[in-house]
C-alpha cells in the first residue's frame, strides 16, 4: 500500500499534488454545499474561486511582466485556491472587495515584500493577514469543517509524504495542541472539548498540511524546520498575544517567515551552462561558468533550479536538483537523468547553451556529512542519486580530509558510471568506490566490479565494520526503501540510516 | 522604476481603499435588537439589519444536534428559579461562559459571561450570533439550540455551558 503511494507520489511534481489536491478540494465542498451539508451554495463556492482565479492570475500577469521574474502559474492556481477555501464564499456584493484584495495582496506580495527575488511571506497567509489588519475582513478559514475534514487529512498525508517534511508539521501539532491545552486548564475548560474544536472545527488542519508546509518559507534543515513548526503552533492558538494585538493563524505563519527567512541561506545564482558531459544515453553533467557569488552550501544539499523557457507545460519551470560539485570547486555541477517523454523542463535544460540563463537558489537539505570527520560510513548510490557522493568526496578531496568512506555504486550498464575520475582520485585519501552492474546481461568481460544489485553478502564483505557505520543511500525511491530493508534486515539500526529526499522522475 | 510604480499604485490603492472602508464604516456598525420577539428560528438576521455593506450575516443551518424550537409542553416550568452559572466552554477563538435566569420554572433570560471578543472578526460574528442564541434558547426552553452558521464554535460553545447551567437547575 505504502509502496503504491509512494510511486505515485514519485510521479507527480509537489506543485501538481497540491493544485489537484485543491480542485478535489473545492468540488468537494460544492457537492456537499448541494446536499446542504455546508452552507455555502455550490455556485457561490464556484464564483469565488473563479473570480479569486481570474484576479490572481491577472495581477500575477502584471507583475511578472513588469518584474520581468519567470513565472510558475501553477503556484498562482494553488494561492486562488487556498484563498477559496478559506475566505467566505461570495454571498453578495459586499464580499467582492475582500476577495479582490485577498488575490491581488498575495499575487503583488510574491514581488513586492522580496528581497533579491525571493519572497519572504506565504502569499495566502500575507494576504489574509494584511485584509485583517487594515481592512477588517478576515479569512474565515471555513474550510475548518467536520464534514471537510477527512478529505483534507488525505491530501495533507499525500503532501507531507512527498515533501518529507513530518517532523516539522508533527512540531507544529504538539506545540498548538499544547499551547491551547494550557489555555483551557487555566480557564477550566474541557480539555477533550477542546482537542475536538481543534481538529474538527478548526483550520489547523488545513493550515498545518496545506500552509505551513509552502517549500519557499520553510527553513533548510530538518532542526530548523522543527523549530519552525513549534514557533507557529505556538501562536497558531488565537488566545496568545502581545498587549493587546492578538495572533491569529496567518499571522502565525507570516511570523514564522521571518524567523523562517532568517535562516535561511541567501545564496541565489545566476548561471550558464560552458559544458555538457554525457554519460551513458540519457545522463548529463552540467558543467557552469563559475560565478563571482561565494557558493556557501555544505556538500550534499539540493537547490531549487529555475529554467524560463517557451512553452512550459503544467510540470512548471521551477525543479529541486542536488548539486553535484563541491562547495571547494569554481564550476557548478548538476548531474540530470532524462527520460523518455519528459517535461518541457528537462527538455529546456537538454537544449541550454551559453546563452540561456538559469537560476539556483534555495540551498536546502541535511543529506550531508557529519560533523565528526572520524565518523564511519558506507554512501549507497543508485544511477544518478550518485550526485550528493560526488559533492561530499570532491569536498574531501579538496580539503584533504581522510574520512572512512567506503562508496558503492550501481548502474544498469557500464556507460552510466558518472565522475569516477574523482572516485579514482578518492582513493589516495582512503575513500574506496565498490561498482556493480546490475543488468547481468550486459557485464563486460574485463570487469572488475561487482554483478547484480548490491546485496547484504556485498556489504558484510567489503565493510566487515557495518555495524559501526552510518549509511547514506541516494537513488530513485524503490531503490532506497529496498537497501533500507537490506540494511535493517542485516540488524543496522535506523539512526544509522540517511536517506536522500529524491523527488521523482519529472 | 516601472517596479516601483506598480508596486506604489497597487499599496496606494489598498491603503485609500482601507481609509475609506474606516471613515464609512462607522455608520455601518452592525445593530442586533436585543429584543427579537417576533423572530423564529428560520429568519434570517439580515432582515433586521437592511444595510449592504454590513458583512455577510449567519444563516441558520439545521441543528445538528435535535435542536426544536417548539419543545414539548411537559418541559415547560420544569427548572427550579434562580441564577445558574454555566461552564467555561472552548469556542476555539476564546471561551463563552453564559448565565441562565429561571423566573417562574421557565429559562426567561440567557446572559453571557464571556465570548470570544479578542479579534474583530469574532467580536462581529458573535454580535450577531449571540441575541440569535439567547433569543433560541427562551424559546426552545433548553440547550439545543440551532447552529449559527459562519458562528459555529460560538453556537457549541453556548450549548455546552447553556447545558451546564440547566443542569444545575432541576
Amino acid at each position: 500500500m505504502m509502496k503504491a503511494i509512494d510511486n505515485f507520489l514519485d510521479r507527480i511534481t509537489m506543485y501538481r499534488l497540491v493544485l489537484y489536491g485543491l480542485i478535489g478540494l473545492v468540488i468537494i465542498a460544492m457537492l456537499f454545499g448541494f446536499f446542504d451539508m455546508l452552507p455555502y451554495s455550490p455556485g457561490a463556492i464556484l464564483f469565488s474561486a473563479s473570480f479569486l482565479l481570474f484576479v490572481s492570475l491577472i495581477t500575477n500577469g502584471i507583475f511578472a511582466r513588469v518584474f520581468e521574474a519567470p513565472t510558475n502559474i501553477e503556484s498562482a492556481y494553488i494561492t486562488a485556491l487556498i484563498l477559496a477555501l478559506i475566505v467566505t464564499p461570495f454571498q453578495g456584493a459586499q464580499d467582492l472587495p475582500m476577495l479582490f484584495w485577498a488575490a491581488v495582496l498575495a499575487m503583488a506580495s510574491k514581488y513586492i515584500l522580496a528581497i533579491n527575488r525571493k519572497h519572504i511571506f506565504n502569499p495566502v497567509a500575507i494576504a489574509v493577514a494584511l485584509t485583517a489588519l487594515w481592512l477588517n475582513d478576515s479569512a474565515s478559514w471555513w474550510i475548518g469543517t467536520t464534514t471537510m475534514m477527512p478529505f483534507v487529512v488525505v491530501l495533507g498525508l499525500l503532501i507531507v509524504r512527498k515533501i518529507r517534511h513530518e517532523a516539522m508539521v508533527i512540531s507544529f501539532f504538539i506545540v498548538a495542541f499544547l499551547t491551547q491545552e494550557i489555555f483551557t486548564l487555566t480557564q477550566g475548560g474541557n480539555i477533550i472539548a477542546t482537542i475536538q474544536t481543534l481538529i474538527l472545527h478548526s483550520s489547523l488542519l488545513f493550515f498545518a498540511f496545506i500552509m505551513l508546509t509552502e517549500p519557499f518559507t520553510t527553513p533548510p534543515t530538518k532542526e530548523l524546520r522543527i523549530f519552525y513548526g513549534g514557533i507557529v503552533g505556538f501562536l497558531f492558538s488565537p488566545l496568545i498575544h502581545l498587549g493587546s494585538f492578538y495572533w491569529s493563524p496567518e499571522l502565525a505563519l507570516v511570523t514564522g517567515n521571518i524567523f523562517s527567512y532568517l535562516v535561511s541561506p541567501k545564496l541565489k545564482l545566476y548561471l550558464h551552462a560552458q559544458e555538457k558531459v554525457h554519460y551513458g544515453e540519457d545522463i548529463i553533467d552540467f558543467i557552469f561558468a563559475p560565478t563571482t557569488s561565494r557558493t556557501n552550501f555544505a556538500p550534499g544539499q539540493y537547490m531549487e533550479w529555475t529554467l524560463p523557457h517557451q512553452d512550459t507545460d503544467s510540470r512548471g519551470n521551477r525543479r529541486y536538483f542536488t548539486v553535484a560539485s563541491s562547495p571547494t570547486e569554481d564550476s557548478i555541477h548538476l548531474g540530470i537523468k532524462f527520460y523518455p517523454q519528459g517535461s518541457s523542463f528537462k527538455k529546456a535544460l537538454i537544449a541550454m547553451d551559453e546563452k540561456t540563463p538559469i537560476v539556483a537558489g534555495n540551498v536546502a537539505g541535511d543529506f550531508t556529512l557529519p560533523n565528526d570527520p572520524k565518523t564511519k560510513l558506507v554512501f549507497i548510490a543508485g544511477g544518478i542519486g550518485v550526485t550528493p557522493f560526488r559533492s561530499m568526496i570532491k569536498y574531501c578531496i579538496d580539503k584533504k580530509e581522510e574520512r572512512p568512506i567506503v562508496l558503492f555504486y550501481a548502474n544498469k550498464v557500464i556507460s552510466e558510471f558518472a565522475y569516477t575520475d574523482i572516485f579514482e582520485q578518492a582513493e589516495k585519501i582512503g575513500i574506496k568506490t565498490v561498482y556493480a552492474l546490475t543488468d547481468t546481461h550486459s557485464v563486460p568481460k574485463d570487469w572488475h566490479g561487482k554483478v547484480g544489485r548490491i546485496t547484504s553478502e556485498m556489504i558484510k564483505e567489503e565493510v566487515p565494520d557495518f555495524m559501526e557505520r552510518f549509511f547514506y543511500l541516494s537513488g530513485p525511491h524503490p531503490m532506497v526503501t529496498g537497501y533500507e530493508e537490506t540494511l535493517r534486515e542485516m540488524g543496522v539500526p535506523l539512526t544509522h540510516i540517511k536517506k536522500d529526499f529524491f523527488p521523482g522522475y519529472v | 522604476m516601472r517596479k516601483l510604480l506598480l508596486s506604489g499604485i497597487v499599496v496606494g490603492l489598498f491603503i485609500l481603499y482601507g481609509l475609506q472602508k474606516q471613515e464609512g464604516g462607522q455608520n455601518t456598525e452592525i445593530i442586533v435588537p436585543q429584543s427579537q420577539q417576533q423572530m423564529v428560528t428560520s429568519m434570517p438576521l439580515s432582515s433586521t439589519q437592511g444595510n449592504a455593506s454590513a458583512p455577510p450575516p449567519p444563516t441558520p443551518t439545521p441543528a445538528q444536534s435535535s435542536g426544536s424550537s417548539n419543545p414539548p409542553a411537559q418541559q415547560q416550568g420544569q427548572y427550579k428559579d434562580g441564577s445558574y452559572t454555566g461552564s467555561v466552554a472552548d469556542a476555539y477563538y476564546g471561551y463563552v461562559q453564559v448565565q441562565a435566569t429561571i423566573s417562574g420554572g421557565r429559562i426567561s433570560n440567557v446572559t453571557f459571561l464571556q465570548y470570544p471578543n479578542t479579534h474583530n472578526t469574532s467580536i462581529m460574528i458573535n454580535q450577531q450570533a449571540m441575541p440569535y442564541l439567547q433569543q433560541e434558547a427562551i424559546q426552545a426552553q433548553n440547550a439545543n439550540v440551532n447552529i449559527v452558521s459562519g458562528a459555529t464554535d460560538t453556537s457549541m460553545a453556548f450549548q455546552q455551558s447553556l447545558q451546564a447551567a440547566l443542569s444545575q437547575a432541576h
